[in-house]
């Protein structure tokens, strides 16, 4: 008690950073700096919800007094400490921490294909996103990088395809034919992202080719008013005036660039700078705040033959290609030479081919294999009948009365390999050709043309290099002028087009950031790991990947394409597409986004390679089926392993090996699907990095950048609360709360990767009517009005009573507020679930005795209880987070008792098991309670009295003995029960209202009567929990929709969420049904028996309240729009309008109104619930009075009801993912932590 | 009456002891002249094993050393049947009585260990019934302070300030534990002590557990430490069976059962927190400090942790009084130490000597010097986790601040001595090679960091070092101490920086020079055959398996420094002499 006393009112003053601060005893330097918000100390091993461990070492602290750093994750605060958490040596030692970290790190942040790209873009997750056929999400992802996807999706030199990992396996994936077609397909123009706020800066762009665009672009999506000025007539510069229109056609490349001047970008043609106006008169007289100069390199660069400029028929390729865009295609008579080797040569000889000419030959001074020029291109052109001349370097132009007639040729070979790494090529003394041709077009070159800034003062003109191009900071682009930034070609010389969108972003981001605050950072750096650091990739990395083919591009004919000037490569269709993405391997981590190692090695600027060393190289653990154990990303900070034996009460995971040499992984070298998981994936909640990985319902897994929406989970009725991620509208995952309002933010299996089994192909998404026979497809007004008809008509025809209303507490309050509307609309009282019915109809055993058939007390009362009662239930496999609270509970010391015929996977050999025979448990409870009321004096009164005396009476002749010899219970279990019961200070019962195999007569009655006579019902802390497997089970009689039904009346039902046909015995029983309108998610036997069927929205795509087994009242929140574009209180409220009981709104607060006044409570009090997240006991009373049992001492039998599945398809599914990991391990038996 | 004593500790039995016994046994019969067959312990000479001591009722002990089956014919026959040594074949024990002072060694290699009547026939479990009989708790405590023991596992705890921490607690339940898990590489005297006098053990933990008050007591010994897990055992049996341990020790109504529980193996079990996760069947891994054990250790409970040597200790500081104790050793280090003497030394074994002692007597007037004659260079002392002190440094007293202030640690008294054929750069690497690979995995810094110090001292040896690798090995060094939970971690770059302090010069010997001074790192050293001294007898050809070495029969031959693979195998061959590292 004394120390109770001194933790509540002792407190410990210590000093950090220089400030005095006190905290409480047994507080670690952690948790105070976090409390008081002192620092952002870094972590990688530490959870709150765990005990302090302190391995990893990042957290590390200077305390006065100690020559070493101290981990304050596990260091106690102590008087008078003084703490300092920022200093070089801490800064250094975590940075070595990480480095060490890293220096073990087997895996790559990003896929190689992403860090090849100069622009970044996020390849795997645009290609995933496309497998999954979200072209519009594809296409703005990629937009965040690339403003120009219709154009590279054309023209890119693909640096991503010839650095993807599938090579290894086959061939490469074809990235840019995905991107093409979501560049077409993605149906989006881009906008300026909302919220983004007008800076009041003005931007000049000079140069209106890719940089500029992409500099534009960005800037104003950054909230900056731009103009760009170009000296030609239109924009594009070199994709319009270098490329031809065969492999870029002007429609989609005026199209692209119109969507980005549709943003707000001022466009100034015709200007030329140097001319028109220079950067002094940008900045000093039309007041622009910042500059980019993307010039170009507009200049064709010279063969250095003699007479070249004299000669008519020579021209540079891209004074050729610029005169085909400004003036109309030219006519070539004759034969022509194109030198060069580059992807330049090959469009110009493409082109002269197209414009008539009878021979087009390359002359290269190299072999093929030293082409530049992309291979697919220089195959393209001879297929066009493009010849090439290899080995042969011009030397000299042959003419005839002053024409050209040859280009004399030396002819070379391969020597050594040169600075380039390619061969370099020999002239072969004295051997010459002549190559006849009327035009030669030289593509050797090009150049900026830096003579346009000779008119700029010295102090505004920006410095150039001795490759005549701009000098610019390669992190910034930011010239030596304040205020002027350049990129593009004019910095990098001629390049590419993806390296200019490149700089013209960097640039952008730059300019904000000196428009913003004046000075122009760079980005902070971002750390990724990479595995080709160590060293090549090992084959059997890729051993489990199977061989597929690369689509291949389709084009026109050679013959038909050459005549003219219209699109070759025609592109990929939408099949071919969603192959050609899912070939993605997904070599970057899922977790990329989340990485804590990876952010805070970007934070301390760690560079991996000062502690390289030997790295591990292991083998991934796909075998599970949910979960992905990479120990090669495993920074051993066993977070999982004290996850799964602290939070979830089992041990699958540990440390196996010691020194360098130790993994994390299952005992015994087990695989993961070997282990006794039970899937919960807390273990990937807790990882820090991607070493372990949850694999969500999508066949492929992103990563993506997701939204968090707090709701709760609807697949049974604990109602844990969960993050729903969502990626996109039906891309969604569950992840823990990070600050969760019951238990310690586990969830379960179905929690965590049920969601993604709700998305997906079957679900309906369109309104269903029957018609001649068939279910059609049509819009939702005619499918109401049809439904409301065929219920008007049934009940016009059988009468009201006749009509039923089947539907499943699977729903929120709401919902089922509009379906007892609907019912009270069509006049019935056969409102309830038949799935309920059959199993004995609703449960009402308590309503006598307590006031109300419901929990009294709440799941967090588990965590403290002293006895476990578990009567008729199996929590581990049903309600496994309260398993989990169960076993946390256990391994603390608290006991627990098991009634039932089957051995539950909680049952430890130390607990009692009263393994009584089906349907028996309900003597054993009367035996119990006959031997409790022989002692108890007549301590009650008044009518309490009365009452125990009748229950008296009625358990009289039971005897421990008698009991034992009619449950196979042997007499002294009983007894031991009775007496733990009586003695234990806090008992939590738990009982499955809705298991059938268990039941016996009047047990529930026997048990709460029992629980009160020992004390442990109406006591704070303790009492019955009822389970339910519905997520809305307790709460749906509020609304009053758990009426019994009779069947036998029922000729016409409105159904929703149940599935009767699925079952033959219930088939049978509801033979009479001649019609039947069906709400449901998917397709079920039910929906294809239906006149109507109207398509669902699941519980992640509803806003509404559910009520959980133990009566807390928890939001639902929409995450997803319902693919039917209807919330189910919209489609109800349509239903009720068509039934001439219109609704007002179909609002899910105006509709709370109608439940409050069902609950008998204020709105304001539900609201109120609702925020809280707090319990609402609704009707029980506490105490409650004594019934009699109705009990035979000397013959109860097994009471089995008949059960019959209500399964939809969404519950086949998750009994699917049960069986695929749960039933596995429980088989093999559960694991249980030391 | 004339006793024959044979040492059958591990050295003993190794060395083949059981044989000698054996034929001496058949010689004696079961009565010869009325001399008796004993079994004893080791006696600390364990270079000299097989050591076989006659015990004359007059003329005291005579030891014979390296003693051969084929000895012990005569041996029995003259000293045991007509009294006449024989006096080339006696050894005398380590050192002069004068130096050594045994204390914890009282009764190894003297009394039979398995035969409780001889322990208690040397004052015995008289300290315990004093304890138990006349003195409290807490004077037992007080007189254990007084005397100013302080733990003998390495980090010199004062071991009366943790019992009384320990008895402080209000806690029902207290346990000791006998913390026997010696892994050091060279250290073997917890082992030699438990297979020689395990009752010397027992005493001491009853008497701790009476101070501190705890019921239950657990020894946690290697199982690779076969013969001491058998004879604790049987000793645990014995005193059970006397009521010096149990439920009513000594009729005084105070209980103590002691558990054997056998670890696996892992040097990091020594770490008490480590230690007690592997007791209670978790996996072997430091928990951070506080809570001590002595507040919160096994199952929760306050736990005390002693030493074996510390253990051993306590029954003679009872008896004796802690001033006799006290007398002994320095200002801050009172007692005796026990060392275990090993490496290049010509006298290896287990040595006792009062605090204070220099090791330079410790080496040369105990241990006798080096193999070779020649000065030593260095002493490794602490283990893996302790440092090297150079040769220069021999006048340090065996005292626990002065030894830390070296860089060393005590340690719990392995003592390896190096000489110039030692490489200092290769020790490094081959104690950090050790501590990485008992790494318990679990802090960051300990489990990458050393790997990549190991992995530096690699490359340095393979002659492949870098400049600025010494200045890494001494941050990542220095970070490793400093960043890291249990003392496995903060103590393991320890032989790598006081190496670094010492013998920095041939760091760079081997990374500038690409030559290694003790010629020991192969890669860096070339053989060579020196004309004089071969006489072309071809040996060497022969052996070569490489076909390095060529020359003609008579003449000197020669090795081929491109084919050589350094395998050394033609030195091993040569009669010579005449080849040579260089």
């Amino acid at each position: 008690m004394a120390t109770e006393i001194d933790r509540k009112t002792l407190s410990v003053e210590l000093v950090i950073n220089g400030k005095k601060v006190s905290g409480t005893p047994g507080q670690t330097i952690l948790e105070v700096v976090r409390e008081h918000n002192l620092d952002d100390i870094p972590t990688l091993c530490h959870d709150p919800r765990l005990e302090p461990y302190g391995s990893c070492f990042l957290c590390v602290v200077e305390v006065k007094g100690s020559p070493r750093l101290l981990p304050s994750c596990v260091t106690k605060i102590r008087d008078g400490m003084e703490v300092t958490t920022r200093s070089p040596r801490i800064f250094n030692a975590r940075k070595t921490a990480l480095e060490l970290l890293l220096s073990d790190h087997y895996a790559d942040c990003v896929c190689p294909a992403q860090r090849a790209c100069p622009a970044g873009i996020d390849i795997q997750g645009y290609l995933s996103l496309a497998s999954l056929g979200y072209y519009k999400e594809s296409l703005d992802l990629i937009r965040e990088r690339n403003p120009l996807p219709v154009v590279c999706g054309r023209v890119c030199v693909r640096h991503c395809e010839v650095n993807c990992l599938r090579k290894n396996v086959d061939e490469s994936v074809g990235i840019n034919y995905v991107k093409r077609y979501v560049s077409e397909h993605g149906g989006s123009a881009p906008v300026v992202p909302q919220g983004v706020k007008k800076s009041g800066k003005r931007a000049a762009v000079v140069g209106g080719g890719p940089a500029g665009l992409s500099c534009a672009n960005y800037l104003v999506k950054m909230g900056h008013q731009v103009t760009i000025f170009e000296a030609l007539p239109k924009l594009g510069g070199m994709l319009r005036y270098g490329i031809p229109q065969y492999r870029l056609p002007r429609k989609e490349l005026d199209e692209e660039i119109q969507g980005i001047v549709n943003l707000g970008i001022d466009v100034q043609t015709g200007k030329t700078l140097g001319k028109d106006f220079t950067l002094q008169s940008l900045m000093d007289k039309e007041h622009f705040d910042a500059v980019f100069v993307a010039l170009g390199a507009p200049l064709g660069r010279k063969m250095g033959l003699k007479h070249e400029e004299e000669i008519e028929g020579i021209q540079s390729a891209l004074d050729f290609l610029r005169d085909c865009e400004l003036c109309g295609i030219p006519k070539l008579k004759g034969k022509v030479a194109v030198v060069g080797g580059g992807n330049s040569a090959i469009d110009v000889a493409r082109t002269a081919v197209r414009c008539g000419a009878e021979e087009v030959r390359i002359l290269y001074r190299r072999s093929r294999t030293e082409m530049p020029a992309h291979h697919e291109e220089v195959d393209a052109a001879e297929k066009e009948g493009v010849k090439l001349e290899l080995l042969a370097l011009p030397l000299e132009l042959i003419t005839e009365g002053g024409k050209l007639k040859a280009v004399r040729c030396q002819r070379m070979e391969l020597g050594e390999p040169d600075a380039s790494g390619r061969r370099k090529p020999v002239p072969i003394q004295g051997a010459l050709s002549d190559i006849h041709c009327d035009y030669v077009f030289a593509a050797i070159g090009q150049d900026t043309d830096l003579s346009v800034l000779d008119r700029e003062p010295a102090n505004l003109r920006p410095a150039a290099s001795r490759w005549s191009t701009l000098q610019a900071d390669k992190s910034t682009m930011a010239t030596n002028i304040k205020g002027v930034f350049a990129g593009g070609d004019a910095v990098l010389g001629p390049s590419t087009v993806i390296e200019a969108i490149a700089q013209g972003r960097t640039a952008a981001l730059a300019v904000d950031q000196y428009l913003r605050t004046g000075k122009a950072a760079a980005p902070a750096p971002d750390f990724k790991s990479r595995r080709d650091f160590f060293g090549s990739i090992p084959d059997w990395t890729f051993e489990n990947v199977e061989k597929t083919k690369r689509c291949a591009m389709p084009e026109r004919e050679p013959s038909e394409r050459v005549r003219d000037f219209a699109q070759v490569e025609t592109g990929l269709d939408e099949p071919h597409t969603k192959t050609e993405a899912s070939r993605c391997m997904e070599c970057g981590c899922k977790s990329v986004f989340s990485c804590d190692l990876k952010r805070y090695a970007s934070e301390y600027g760690v560079d991996i390679a000062r502690l390289s060393g030997e790295v591990r190289r292991h083998p991934v653990d796909r075998s599970h089926p949910l979960i992905t154990l990479d120990p090669n990303k495993c920074i051993l900070c066993g977070r999982c392993i004290r996850t799964c034996q602290d939070i979830v009460g089992l041990g699958v995971l540990g440390f196996i090996g010691r020194g360098f040499a130790t993994k994390v992984g299952p005992a015994m070298g087990k695989s993961m699907a070997e282990s006794g998981c039970i899937a919960c994936g807390a273990c990937v909640e807790s990882c820090p990095t991607g070493a372990l990985e949850g694999r969500i319902n999508y066949g492929r897994q992103g990563p993506w950048k997701s939204r968090k929406v707090p709701s709760v989970c609807g697949f049974c009725s604990i109602g844990c609360d969960l993050n729903l991620n969502v990626a996109a509208d039906g891309l969604l995952w569950a992840s823990a709360p990070e600050k969760p309002a019951m238990g310690r933010g586990e969830l379960c299996l179905k929690g965590r990767f049920g969601t993604g089994l709700i998305q997906g192909p079957d679900r309906l998404r369109k309104p269903l009517v029957r018609k001649n026979g068939t279910l059609v497809e049509t819009g939702w007004d005619e499918a109401v009005q049809a439904a409301a008809g065929v219920l008007k008509n049934a009940a016009e025809t059988h009468g009201s009573d006749s009509i039923g209303v089947l539907v499943s507490p699977r729903m929120t309050m709401e919902e089922a507020a509009l379906i007892r509307h609907i019912a009270n609309a069509l006049r019935t009282n056969e409102a309830g679930s038949f799935g309920q019915n059959r199993r004995g109809g609703p449960r009402r055993d308590l309503d006598e005795i307590l006031g109300d058939t419901a929990s009294t007390c709440a799941m967090a009362d588990i965590e403290d209880a002293e006895l476990i009662l578990i009567a008729g239930a199996d929590p581990g496999a049903t309600h496994p987070v309260l398993g989990m609270a169960i076993r946390r509970a256990l391994k603390r010391g608290a006991e627990m008792i098991a009634v039932g015929s089957s051995r539950i996977d909680l049952l430890r050999p130390e607990d009692l098991w009263l393994d009584a025979r089906r349907g028996t448990a309900g003597i054993i409870y009367a035996a119990i309670l006959a031997q409790y009321l022989e002692k108890r004096t007549a301590s009650d009164s008044g009518s309490k009295r009365i009452d125990l005396n009748s229950l008296r009476s009625s358990v009289a002749s039971m005897t421990p003995e008698g009991a034992a010899v009619v449950s196979g219970v042997q007499a002294a279990k009983i007894l031991a029960c009775a007496a733990k019961i009586s003695s234990a200070r806090k008992v939590v019962a738990v009982y499955d209202l809705d298991e059938t195999l268990e039941r016996a007569t009047d047990d529930l009655r026997g048990l709460a009567q029992l629980l009160m006579i020992a004390g442990h019902i109406g006591k704070p802390g303790q009492g019955l929990l009822l389970l339910r497997s519905d997520c809305n089970g307790a709460g749906a009689k509020f609304a009053g929709i758990d009426n019994p039904l009779h069947i036998e009346k029922i000729r016409a039902a409105l159904i929703m969420f149940e599935n009767p046909f699925g079952d033959y015995r219930a088939a049978r029983e509801l033979s009479g049904i001649g019609s039947s309108v069906v709400v449901d998610h998917f397709m079920t036997e039910t929906a294809r028996k239906a006149d109507v069927v109207l398509p669902a929205a699941t519980l992640v795509e509803s806003e509404g309240t559910i009520m959980s087994f133990d009566g807390r009242i928890v939001e639902a929140r929409q995450a997803s729009r319902p693919p039917a574009g209807l919330a189910n209180i919209e489609i109800l409220a349509k239903l009720a309008n068509a039934l001439g009981r219109p609704i007002q709104s179909a609002d899910p607060a105006a509709i709370r109104a109608l439940l409050a006044s069902a609950m008998g409570i204020s709105l304001s009090d539900l609201e109120n619930l609702r925020i809280a997240g707090a319990v609402w006991r609704g009707r029980a009373v506490h105490g409650g009075s004594y019934v009699p049992l109705r009990i035979d001492s000397t013959a109860a039998t097994a009471n089995i009801f008949p059960y019959a599945s209500m399964d939809g398809i969404l519950e086949k599914k998750l009994d699917g993912l049960t069986r695929m990991t749960h039933e596995d391990s429980r088989r093999r038996g559960a694991v249980w932590a030391s | 009456m004339r006793e024959v004593l044979v040492g059958l500790g591990s050295c003993g039995l190794a060395a083949g002891g059981l044989k000698i016994y054996q034929r001496f046994a058949e010689l004696l019969g079961s009565d010869c002249n009325g001399a008796v067959l004993k079994k004893t312990g080791c006696i600390g000479m364990c270079y000299a094993e097989v050591l076989v001591e006659v015990r004359d009722e007059e003329k005291g002990s005579t030891f014979y050393g390296n003693v051969t089956p084929d000895k012990v014919e005569r041996i029995v026959e003259s000293h045991v049947k007509n009294g006449k040594a024989i006096p080339e074949w006696v050894v005398s024990p380590n050192g002069s009585n004068s130096k050594q002072k045994r204390i914890v060694l009282r009764n190894c290699g003297v009394i039979d260990p398995d035969n409780l009547d001889e322990y208690l026939a040397r004052e015995g479990y008289q300290a315990l019934e004093k304890a138990l009989t006349q003195m409290t708790p807490a004077e037992v405590i007080q007189t254990i302070a007084d005397a100013g023991l302080r733990g003998r596992g390495g980090a010199g705890f004062p071991t009366g300030t943790k019992w009384r921490l320990a008895a402080a607690s209000k806690d029902t339940q207290k346990y000791v534990i006998c913390n026997a898990d010696e892994g050091d590489p060279g250290a073997f005297m917890d082992r030699s002590l438990l297979e020689s006098d395990p009752h010397s053990v027992l005493e001491g933990m009853v008497i701790a557990a009476y101070a501190i008050g705890a019921d239950t007591g657990y020894i946690y010994v290697r199982a690779e430490y076969p013969e001491a897990v058998k004879r604790l055992r049987h000793a645990i049996a014995q005193a059970t069976a006397r009521n010096l341990l149990g439920s009513n020790i000594l009729g005084k109504g105070f209980q103590l059962n002691i558990h054997l529980k056998e670890g696996a193996g892992a040097f990091v079990c020594g770490e008490e927190t480590a230690l007690i996760a592997s007791i209670e069947g978790r996996r072997g891994m430091p928990k951070v400090r506080p809570p001590f054990p002595v507040e919160a250790g096994l199952w929760g409970h306050p736990t005390c942790i002693n030493n074996v040597e510390t253990l051993a200790n306590v029954p003679w500081i009872l008896l004796r009084g802690s001033e006799a104790f006290s007398a002994l050793g320095t200002e801050g280090s009172k007692g005796t130490k026990v060392f275990a003497l090993a490496g290049k030394v010509k006298r290896g074994g287990l040595v006792e000597v009062p605090m204070g002692m220099t090791i330079n007597e410790v080496i040369y007037d105990i241990g006798g010097g080096t193999l070779s004659g020649k000065p030593f260079k260095a002493v490794q002392i602490g283990g893996p986790s302790g440092g090297c002190i150079p040769a220069s440094l021999g006048d340090t007293p065996v005292d626990y601040e002065q030894i830390t202030a070296t860089g060393a640690i005590m340690g719990s008294g392995g003592m390896v001595v190096m000489d110039e054929t030692t490489c200092m750069v290769d020790m490094a690497r081959f104690f950090l090679a050790f501590t990485q690979n008992e790494s318990c995995g679990k802090c960051t810094f300990c489990r990458i960091g050393t790997k990549r110090m190991l992995e530096i001292l690699e490359r340095i040896c393979a002659g492949k070092g870098k400049e600025e690798d010494i200045a890494l090995l001494s941050e990542l060094g220095e970070q490793i101490k400093s960043s890291s939970l249990c003392g496995l971690g903060q103590s393991a770059p320890n032989p790598v920086l006081t190496t670094l302090r010492y013998f920095l010069d041939e760091y760079t010997a081997h990374i500038r020079d690409k030559k290694c001074p003790a010629k020991s790192c192969l890669p860096l050293v070339e053989f060579h055959i020196v004309e004089d001294k071969c006489t072309g007898c071809g040996l060497c050809v022969e052996a070569c398996a490489v076909g390095a070495i060529s020359g003609a029969k008579k003449s000197p031959h020669k090795i081929d420094v491109l084919k050589c693979v350094r395998c050394g195998k033609c030195i091993t061959v040569c009669n010579q002499g005449a080849i040579e590292k260089r």
